[in-house]
């Protein structure tokens, strides 16, 4: 037998893996092509932000009394804030808990989410109806509000925002894992595995929760705009990183006074802030596009 | 005199990801007013894309290289929209195989009927339900009222074909493209279903082009037939010219695949190999990898479609070369 | 293809019955209870193929899963090799697991779609069959050749794979542990005729060579014939008739065989048209018989069992 896939009747069946397929897509829409720019700048930006940031001690938050609220110049390209210290380092280092929190806050709702939506979807019975009410009663309440309670509860500081927001989003992905898990339950290939005497756990993590990564990825990447603007919000209210560090929202909320006579010190991370989400909610648009079953090709 | 449809030459190509791959590769055939003509053949051989190219309802990624589709005497590929718009529904209809997605859940039998009739033959909405009622009686169907209010999901699988085919109906079209549509039934409902076609076609004056892949529906419901083998027509006659002497090697190993009491416990004939992907890239007949009867000609040249009787035409160079396969 | 025929049967279903509780009812106080399967008796002895036919709806399904004891029966018994099954637990299950295995219709459907064909094969070797992975790849290329594919397939995925290639594929994966039953679900009713050709072909050269014994569950009476020794009518959840498949055609006695033998829209043979053919045009001329033949659960619930 030759190894060719037969072509449908009016759809062509292409060889290659989704994967492949979505990196063409990506590479030919611009849209998506910078977003993932945009993403992947901020993301190096905030790693090496001490090698990037042209001023790395002001940036961390040491002030500098001679250069009070200057305007942006060719020294300053974003001005400078009430303690002398450069706005563009500042919104440099403020990406770090600003944009790597809020990514390391997705990924552990993920992780704690999806297998618990997993493993209720399948089992269905006492588990599923316990998980489901006890994600009812987290979704209940404003994402934000909740993390806001969480944190007032657990006590300021850049740990307990994001902790907050990790408990007030993992059931939003224990939600749609769930709702993939069941479908999929049904499924042939669970069945064989079932016939074969495969054991639930390895039914679970081998054959479940691979094929629910799709649904998982698009609500992260759209998710992630959320949380970023969830954590700014955080640091604007002075719950989430404390002064003198850096962070999008604090910088937003220490510049918010004086907006009038130095409209660089909140104007700025807050295009930072306004650039990366756009970025995220692009990217998860065209995503959620190339998932879409009815999006025909 | 030109026949009612005729289907000449057809090229039709996809853009994929990938390239250009052919779905067509000069479909050839003619269909006569009044019958039942059958065009069968696997997955993949373009029954569905000719059946769309006659509607103008290919995919955007379709491009018609070459070719033309006449009915009654106009260019269909030559069409506007808008004349694509009033062609179909009004003068070719089309019933899909699955009567479950081709019919709007959100909306009753009833409406989703009225709206047809009251946009291509401009009844009011009073007219359009007693049109809608008094196909859903022609279809067979019991306690039309009950139907006009039901929604989709009320109706069996059997019953909703029954409505697809009412409301392709609707406009008494000369031509109805049947596309796979008793696939997704039970044999008992299909046998139902092929039996309302035949009585259909005489009651409205209609010609019906079943597709399918299913030699045994054709046999038993089609008066002519043409078999598809990678985007050509391979073998073309009237059903019981065809078979009783089938000509065309695919057609016969076709036959031969089918298990029959008279194998039981043998092996089936089997057809070596696959489908080509790409049947535009293969020089010679497409089906010369395939065949037992293959020589070297085949993988030379495509055979052309050749009158062999008076009722029949295949596209294979064995009789030709005085070979006999028999 | 006669068997001999041990003492005992490998399978022997008694009065198997099982019931589904249909959605809804709970507000207007009725329950609904589908009849999938009822009060169904039947043996499948070692080495035997048993076909099991009817139409969607009528439990054929149902009933293969509880012969894998993928559901629970409602009541009734399942012996398997003289073992009574039909109420144990899973776990006491996992083992006899290893001895029956299955083959679903949806080739494509009945492979996860995230794992490579030696991963898919493999697996049942390494979780339950405890084979190292070094061990596991050659078994893994030797039951790939046996079902008629290779070494070039290990490292495929299933979409890159044709239906039949998915088919053998799955049936390879079944046949890993070395079961004495398989349960066939439509193995062939999504593929094409001539690709349908190659599986049964297979189906039937595998049952020869490593003497197995299958439940061949199909709603196509040609292809049921063509590879069992038994057939099973099933309809409304009943075995209205069993026997040689042979007999069965020859004089179908249940109106329901009747019906389901004359609207094979079948079949015509390299001579011409067969006596099949001619059965059905007769009966087609007669649609009376179809509209007479009542549905499961009334019509109108869009609740569809298979």
């Amino acid at each position: 037998m030759s190894v060719i896939p037969l072509p449908a009747d009016v759809e062509i069946v292409t060889g290659s893996t989704r994967g492949a397929q979505l990196w063409r897509v990506l590479r030919r829409d611009p849209l998506s092509i910078m977003s993932l720019t945009i993403i992947l700048i901020y993301l190096l930006m905030s790693l090496f932000a001490p090698w990037v940031a042209p001023y790395p001690a002001q940036g961390a938050g040491k002030s500098n009394p001679p250069t009070v609220m200057l305007p942006p110049s060719p020294q300053h390209w974003m001005g400078t804030d009430q303690l002398g210290r450069d706005v563009f380092s500042r919104v440099i280092f403020g990406g770090r808990p600003a944009f790597i929190v809020p990514l390391l806050v997705v990924g552990l709702a993920v992780l704690i989410g999806a297998p618990l939506g997993a493993i209720a979807g399948f089992k269905g019975g006492w588990f599923d109806e316990t998980i489901m009410r006890i994600t009812d009663l987290f979704l209940a309440f404003p994402s934000l509000l909740l993390a806001m309670a969480i944190t007032a509860a657990l006590g300021r500081g850049l740990e307990n925002a994001a902790l907050a927001l990790v408990i007030s989003w993992w059931p939003w992905y224990a939600r749609i894992v769930r709702g993939a898990s069941v479908s999929l339950r049904d499924r042939y290939f669970v069945e064989a595995a079932h016939s074969m005497g495969v054991r639930e756990p390895v039914i679970v993590a081998r054959h479940i929760l691979p094929n629910c990564l799709t649904p998982i990825l698009i609500q992260a990447t759209i998710d992630l705009g959320t949380v970023i603007l969830a954590m700014g919000g955080l640091a604007f209210l002075g719950m989430g990183t404390q002064p003198p560090a850096a962070d999008w929202g604090l910088m937003i909320s220490e510049g918010r006074t004086s907006i009038l006579n130095a409209w660089w010190i909140a104007i700025f991370p807050m295009l930072a802030m306004m650039i990366l989400v756009l970025a995220f909610n692009l990217l998860g648009d065209v995503l959620r596009d190339f998932f879409d079953p009815r999006h025909y090709r | 005199m030109k026949s009612f449809l005729q289907i000449q030459d057809l090229h039709i190509a996809f853009q994929s990801d990938r390239g250009t791959v052919a779905a067509l590769n000069g479909v050839t055939l003619d269909v006569r007013r009044g019958e039942m003509f059958g065009l069968v053949g696997e997955t993949g051989c373009g029954k569905t894309v000719t059946g769309l190219a006659m509607l103008g309802l290919l995919p955007k990624s379709a491009r018609v290289r070459s070719g033309s589709i006449f009915f009654e005497h106009t260019d269909v590929l030559a069409m506007s929209a808008g004349e694509l718009q009033s062609l179909r529904g009004r003068r070719i209809s089309m019933i899909f195989q699955d009567p479950s997605t081709a019919l709007n859940p959100v909306f009753t039998i009833g409406s989703q009927m009225e709206r047809v009739a009251r946009q291509h033959l401009g009844l009011n909405r009073r007219q359009a339900r007693a049109r809608a009622g008094a196909m859903l009686e022609a279809v067979g169907l019991p306690d039309v009222g009950w139907i006009l209010s039901a929604y989709p999901h009320h109706l069996s699988g059997g019953m909703k074909q029954r409505a697809m085919i009412a409301m392709a109906l609707l406009c008494e079209p000369a031509l109805l493209v049947a596309d796979e549509p008793t696939t997704a039934l039970d044999v008992t409902i299909q046998a139902q279903i092929l039996a309302l076609l035949s009585e259909l076609r005489s009651k409205f004056n209609l010609t019906v082009m079943l597709i399918t892949h299913n030699l045994g529906v054709v046999a038993h419901t089609c008066d002519r037939f043409a078999v598809l083998y990678a985007g050509r027509v391979v073998e073309i006659g009237a059903t019981s010219a065809v078979f009783t002497v089938p000509q065309h090697p695919y057609t016969r190993a076709l036959l031969a695949a089918i298990p029959t009491p008279a194998a039981h416990g043998k092996a089936l004939a089997a057809i070596p190999g696959t489908v080509p992907v790409n049947p535009g890239a293969v020089s010679g007949c497409a089906f010369a990898p395939r065949c037992a009867f293959v020589f070297d000609r085949c993988k030379q040249e495509a055979p052309p479609l050749r009158a062999v009787a008076a009722n029949q035409a295949n596209a294979c160079f064995l009789d030709e070369a005085g070979g006999d396969a028999g | 293809m006669t068997v001999s025929r041990s003492e005992a049967p490998l399978i022997e279903v008694r009065s198997l019955t099982k019931h589904f509780r249909l959605p809804g009812g709970w507000l207007t106080g009725k329950r609904r209870v589908l009849h999938a399967v009822d009060d169904v008796s039947l043996q499948v002895y070692t080495g035997e193929a048993l076909g099991i036919v009817g139409e969607s709806g009528c439990g054929k399904t149902t009933l293969g899963r509880l012969v894998l004891r993928l559901l629970d029966p409602t009541a009734g018994q399942i012996l398997f090799d003289g073992r009574e099954i039909a109420k144990l637990k899973k776990s006491e299950l996992l083992p006899l697991r290893r001895q029956m295995q299955v083959v679903f219709q949806n080739p494509q459907q009945s492979l996860s779609a995230r794992l490579r064909v030696a991963d898919i094969v493999a697996e049942p070797l390494r979780t339950v069959g405890g084979i190292a992975d070094d061990q596991s790849r050659r078994r893994v290329l030797g039951l790939l050749e046996q079902v008629g594919l290779g070494a070039q397939h290990l490292d495929r995925y299933p979409h890159e794979l044709s239906g039949g290639q998915c088919q053998r594929v799955a049936i390879a994966r079944a046949l890993a542990l070395d079961p004495v039953l398989l349960v066939l679900d439509e193995p062939t009713s999504a593929l094409d005729v001539s690709v349908q050709a190659q599986i049964l072909n297979l189906l039937v050269d595998l049952r020869q060579r490593l003497g197995l014994t299958y439940l061949f569950i199909s709603h196509d009476l040609g292809v049921v014939e063509h590879v069992c020794d038994r057939i099973a009518v099933m309809y409304l959840g009943k075995i209205v008739e069993s026997g040689p498949g042979k007999e069965i055609f020859a004089a179908p006695g249940h109106p329901y065989t009747q019906a389901l033998l004359g609207a094979i829209p079948s079949q015509m043979s390299r001579r011409g048209v067969n006596w099949l053919c001619c059965r059905v045009m007769s009966q087609v001329r007669q649609p009376a018989i179809w509209l007479s033949i009542p549905h499961p659960v009334p019509v109108g619930t869009g609740y569809l069992p298979d």
